[in-house]
Parts: structure tokens; C-alpha cells; sequence
């Protein structure tokens, strides 16, 4: 009994320290997991911080300093040797490498026209990765593009689509690329190359690198976004200014005068062009009347319809020749007006008692008079534009013309934005309709022969967008 | 709106360009750019071939006409041939046709410089 227990005896000892012993070295294992995760835990934490800050700057930094950024981090958050960053160029239609952290690798052939020696610099090797392109279509690009997955070659060396490289210093050991990805499109591949850590990459550095891919290329679109959406917004403020001056510059009530009716309205474009109308009581038998087009858009527009109608009263101050009042405005003008702007203007004094109209029409389209019995005629004068002529060839163009309207008669003055509206196919309301408008209705009165044109051409034109103010003005001599 | 093609000839001391499309305040800018070449080069006697010209801005007008004073400051000048109807009637109605020489064809252009 005695040997049969001692062979139990060291039995049992054998087997409880071969337990102990296995059990400690778990136990190491365990340890040792822990430390690792703890270490992976807290880079994954230094990189979601960094991370994070440098997106959150990213609406104000340039783009190239962003891309700089994300290689940078791409490097240190893997630990890698190199990084490289490379963009999609849609016009190239290939990817340039756009950013590089440490000695990033060629990651095609080398181009036949490329010589590389022991002796090349760092700044040379850098400069051949940024001026060498890689097509979509070709060797690791294409195969990352295809499965929109990133792909980790670990034995480098072996592996085909691996391009070899005749230095040292820059050949390719192992390396990770994940594509940029935003929606379904492939922004750009971000690279990491030759792992400094003694395992090499792990899975958590592909993921790393994934997330931060796909986080460059939300930063971007929307960077992209930013840019468009500002420079909308500064061309909506420049259009709001300038359809704030031009309403501005609208008289507020359109004046009583004894017998004859007067009606205007205004239709201001989408894209706005500069139509404005005038009233001016010269003095109780005078009424001064303007209407004008200017041929410059936006705010330049618009502030050089402003000055248009404060000279223009100003000139008219005291005198009943329209043709004076316009070449003297002319004369101000063309100081002020950036070559290639001009406005056209029709201004003409009506003689309340008499009802004798003055025109005079710089390059503006003519008058129209209605008589009562519905003929039409227009009001015809030779003159130049203002600001485009000098003083001198106004002086000798300019001329006006005088009118006798007679009880009944119907007088419209107009821009070209009325007869120039088109519908949606392409084609213009045109002079006739508008003539056959004004007929059906003068009649009736001036506020009416408006409304019907608002009408009639509304109706033509639909739905198609306008590109040009639409200004009117009726005036019809009662009894 | 279409654009414009604009054809080059030199003929003589003057050069030619044949235009054909619409000129508006896109297009315009192609034409700008030759016709500051041409001032650039010293080359003041234009004439523009607008037989082929559908349409043309008022803007464009306007610019055309910054242009001729300025090659009438080097001695020279920049006149428009053959203008369909319509055009012509919208040159002469913003009095342009005062500023801007309008010719019937371009050999009596290029004739009408050798003054």
C-alpha cells in the first residue's frame, strides 16, 4: 500500500505544478493581451482626438493643409513608416499623390523616362511620387477601387502587384490602402507603408486607416460644398443689393395730373438688369417723364441707374427742352460710366394744357401713340445712347421731337423686356402682340391697357424664366 | 443660346474675323480675347465679317465699341461688315450706327481704310 500511495503522492505534485504552471502562464498571457489592448485603446483614443480636431478645423483650412494633416496621421496612428495621399483628377482622369508623410514609396513601376540612383536626393525621390500619375485601372489602385475595401499586403516582396523599386530606402514591405470613399464615389486612396512596429500592421490599422479614408472624403465634399454654396450666397447678396437700389429708385405714387390718366408698373427680372421710370412736376403745367434701361447687370447696374436719375433731375430742374436735359446728363455721365455701360433713356416734358409732348429718345425704343381712332405711330428721333458717345457726337445727334396729342390719344413708352419676353419655346411676345394689346384695350383707359399687357404676355410667356426687366408706362389724354 | 466661332484672316494690313453664332455676354468673351491679341500686336485695322452673326447682345454692342475707340486712338479702326436686318436695326435704334462704321460687305471695308 505504501508504494502505491507514494506514486499517487508525486503523481499528484507532478500534475498540480504542471497545472500551476500553465495556469501562470495564461495568466502572463492574459496580462500581456491586456497591456496590448490597453495600448491599442489608447492610440485609438489619441487618434479619435486628433482626428476630430483636425476635421473640425477642417472648414477653415486649406486643402492642401488638411491632406497634409491626414498623412500625417495616417502614419503616426499606424505606425507606419510612410504615408502617401493620393486624389482623383477628373480631368486626368488618374490619381496625383497630393500629400506624403516620411519616405513614401513609388507605388507603380518606374517610369521609363525615370532615372533614380543611390545618389538621388529625398526631395527627388518625393517629387517622383508627386509627378508620377497612377491610373485607376492599373495594379493595387484598381483592385482597391473595385472592392471599395481596403487592401493589406503583408509579404510585399512576393506579391506581384507590388512594384519593385531599385533603392532601398524606399521599397515596399508590407502596406495598407483604403479607399477615400463619399456616396459611391472613390475621392481618393489614402496609403500607409512599412510598419515600424515589430508585429507589423494589425487589423485595428486598417480600420484606423478606413475611418480616417472615409472621413477626408466627407470632409472634403463638403469643403467642396462650402466653397460652391459661398459663392452663391455672394452672388445673391450682390443681386439683393442691387434689386434693393433699383426699387429704391421707383417713384412712390405716380402723380395726379389734371385729365390725363397715368399709369407705370416695374417687373424686375431674375437676373437683374436696371429698368427704372421717372416722374418730375418741372412745374404746375410740366410734367417731366422718363424711362431708361441700362445695359450693365447686377450692382453695377443698378448704381449706375441711381445716378442716372438723380442727374437726371437735377438737369431737369427749371428746363423744358428734354434734348438739353439729355445731353447735359449725357455730358455728367460719361465721366462717370465704366466704358462699355450705357443706359437708353426716352425723357419727354408734357404741357398740360396744351398737351403738347416733347421726346427726346436716347437709343431708347420709340414711343408708341394710340389715337383714338387706334392708329399707331411711333415716335421717332435720332440720338445715341448715354455714356457711350462722346458729348460731342450727342451734341449732334441728339435731336427732339414734338408732339400735338389730341383727346383720346394713348401714349406708351416702353423696355424692351415687354416685346423681348419669351415663352418656353424660344419664341418672343414681339411688337405686334403688344400693338394689338394696346389697340384692344385703349379704350378703356390707361390702368387698363397696363393691366392687359401684364396679362397678355404673362400668358404668352408661362412658365419660361425672364432675363429682363419689364417697364411700362400708359398715359392717356382725357377730355 | 449658341455660341460664336470666330475665323482669323489677314489680308493686306488688315485682319479679318469671320464670325459666325451669336455673341452674348458668354461668347463675347472669345471675341474680347482676339481682339486684345490683335491690339496687343499692334494690329489696329479690323474689320468683323457679321454675315454670319445671328445675334448679338446689347452689352456686346457696347463692348464692340469700347473696342473701336480704341483702335481709332492708334490710328486704326474697327468697322463691321455685312449686318444681317435685324441687327442693323438694333445698332441704329441705340444710335450706334453714329459711333460704329457699318459697311455692306468686307471688301469695301478694307478698302474704305486705305485713307
Amino acid at each position: 500500500m505504501t508504494v502505491l500511495l507514494q506514486v499517487l503522492l508525486v503523481f499528484t505534485c507532478a500534475a498540480l505544478a504542471l497545472w500551476l504552471r500553465v495556469k501562470q502562464r495564461n495568466l502572463h498571457r492574459v496580462r500581456q493581451e491586456q497591456q496590448r489592448i490597453a495600448g491599442e485603446r489608447d492610440a485609438l483614443l489619441q487618434f479619435v482626438n486628433d482626428a476630430g480636431k483636425a476635421f473640425a478645423a477642417s472648414g477653415d483650412l486649406e486643402l492642401d493643409e488638411l491632406l497634409s494633416r491626414v498623412a500625417f496621421m495616417a502614419r503616426t496612428a499606424t505606425g507606419a513608416g510612410a504615408a502617401s495621399l493620393h486624389m482623383y483628377d477628373e480631368q486626368d482622369r488618374c490619381f496625383y499623390a497630393r500629400a506624403i508623410d516620411g519616405p513614401a514609396p513609388l507605388l507603380v513601376p518606374l517610369p521609363d523616362n525615370a532615372t533614380v540612383s543611390a545618389d538621388s536626393t529625398d526631395i527627388q525621390l518625393e517629387d517622383l511620387v508627386f509627378d508620377t500619375p497612377i491610373r485607376g485601372e492599373e495594379g493595387l489602385f484598381r483592385e482597391v477601387i473595385e472592392r471599395g475595401e481596403p487592401l493589406w499586403v503583408t509579404q510585399a516582396a512576393a506579391d506581384p502587384r507590388v512594384p519593385t523599386f531599385p533603392i532601398e530606402s524606399r521599397r515596399i514591405h508590407n502596406l495598407i490602402l483604403a479607399p477615400m470613399r463619399f456616396q459611391s464615389e472613390v475621392k481618393g486612396i489614402l496609403v500607409v507603408a512599412n510598419s515600424e512596429k515589430p508585429q507589423g500592421f494589425v487589423e485595428l490599422d486598417m480600420y484606423l486607416l478606413q475611418a480616417l479614408a472615409d472621413q477626408t472624403a466627407i470632409s472634403m465634399h463638403f469643403g467642396g460644398l462650402n466653397e460652391a454654396l459661398q459663392q452663391k450666397q455672394l452672388m445673391d447678396y450682390d443681386l439683393d443689393v442691387a434689386r434693393q437700389i433699383q426699387r429704391s429708385l421707383l417713384p412712390e405714387d405716380i402723380p395726379m395730373v389734371p385729365r390725363v390718366q397715368l399709369a407705370a408698373m416695374n417687373h424686375p427680372a431674375r437676373q437683374v438688369g436696371g429698368d427704372y421710370y421717372d416722374f418730375i412736376q418741372l412745374d404746375e403745367k410740366h410734367l417731366g417723364i422718363a424711362i431708361a434701361d441700362v445695359s450693365g447687370k447686377g450692382v453695377a447696374g443698378a448704381m449706375m441707374m441711381a445716378i442716372c436719375r438723380s442727374v437726371l433731375r437735377a438737369q431737369a430742374s427749371g428746363v423744358y427742352s428734354p434734348a438739353q436735359v439729355v445731353k447735359a446728363l449725357n455730358a455728367v455721365m460719361s465721366l462717370d460710366i465704366t466704358e462699355d455701360m450705357f443706359v437708353t433713356l426716352i425723357y419727354m416734358v408734357l404741357n398740360i394744357d396744351t398737351r403738347e409732348l416733347v421726346v427726346a429718345r436716347a437709343g431708347h425704343e420709340p414711343p408708341i401713340v394710340c389715337t383714338k381712332n387706334l392708329a399707331i405711330r411711333h415716335i421717332e428721333s435720332s440720338g445715341v445712347a448715354i455714356g457711350i458717345g462722346s458729348p460731342d457726337t450727342m451734341e449732334e445727334t441728339l435731336e427732339e421731337t414734338r408732339v400735338q396729342l389730341n383727346a383720346g390719344d394713348l401714349v406708351v413708352a416702353y423696355t424692351d423686356g415687354v416685346t423681348e419676353a419669351q415663352s418656353s419655346q424660344g419664341e418672343e411676345w414681339g411688337l405686334d402682340r403688344f400693338l394689338e394689346t394696346i389697340k384692344a384695350t385703349a379704350a378703356e383707359g390707361a390702368f387698363r391697357v397696363l393691366q392687359a399687357v401684364n396679362q397678355e404676355q404673362s400668358k404668352f410667356v408661362g412658365e419660361a424664366p425672364q432675363y429682363d426687366d419689364t417697364t411700362l408706362l400708359v398715359l392717356k389724354i382725357m377730355e | 443660346m449658341k455660341g460664336c466661332t470666330i475665323r482669323q484672316e489677314q489680308r493686306d494690313t488688315f485682319d479679318i474675323l469671320h464670325l459666325n453664332g451669336s455673341l452674348d455676354a458668354y461668347s463675347f468673351s472669345q471675341l474680347e480675347d482676339t481682339l486684345n491679341e490683335l491690339r496687343d500686336q499692334d494690329l489696329n485695322r479690323v474689320v468683323l465679317n457679321c454675315e454670319k452673326l445671328e445675334y448679338i447682345s446689347s452689352a456686346a454692342l457696347g463692348a464692340l465699341i469700347g473696342f473701336s475707340r480704341r483702335a481709332r486712338e492708334r490710328h486704326g479702326d474697327m468697322k463691321l461688315a455685312a449686318v444681317s436686318a435685324k441687327i442693323r436695326s438694333i445698332i441704329e435704334l441705340l444710335g450706334f450706327d453714329k459711333i460704329l462704321e457699318l459697311v455692306d460687305d468686307v471688301d469695301t471695308a478694307t478698302s474704305s481704310f486705305a485713307d
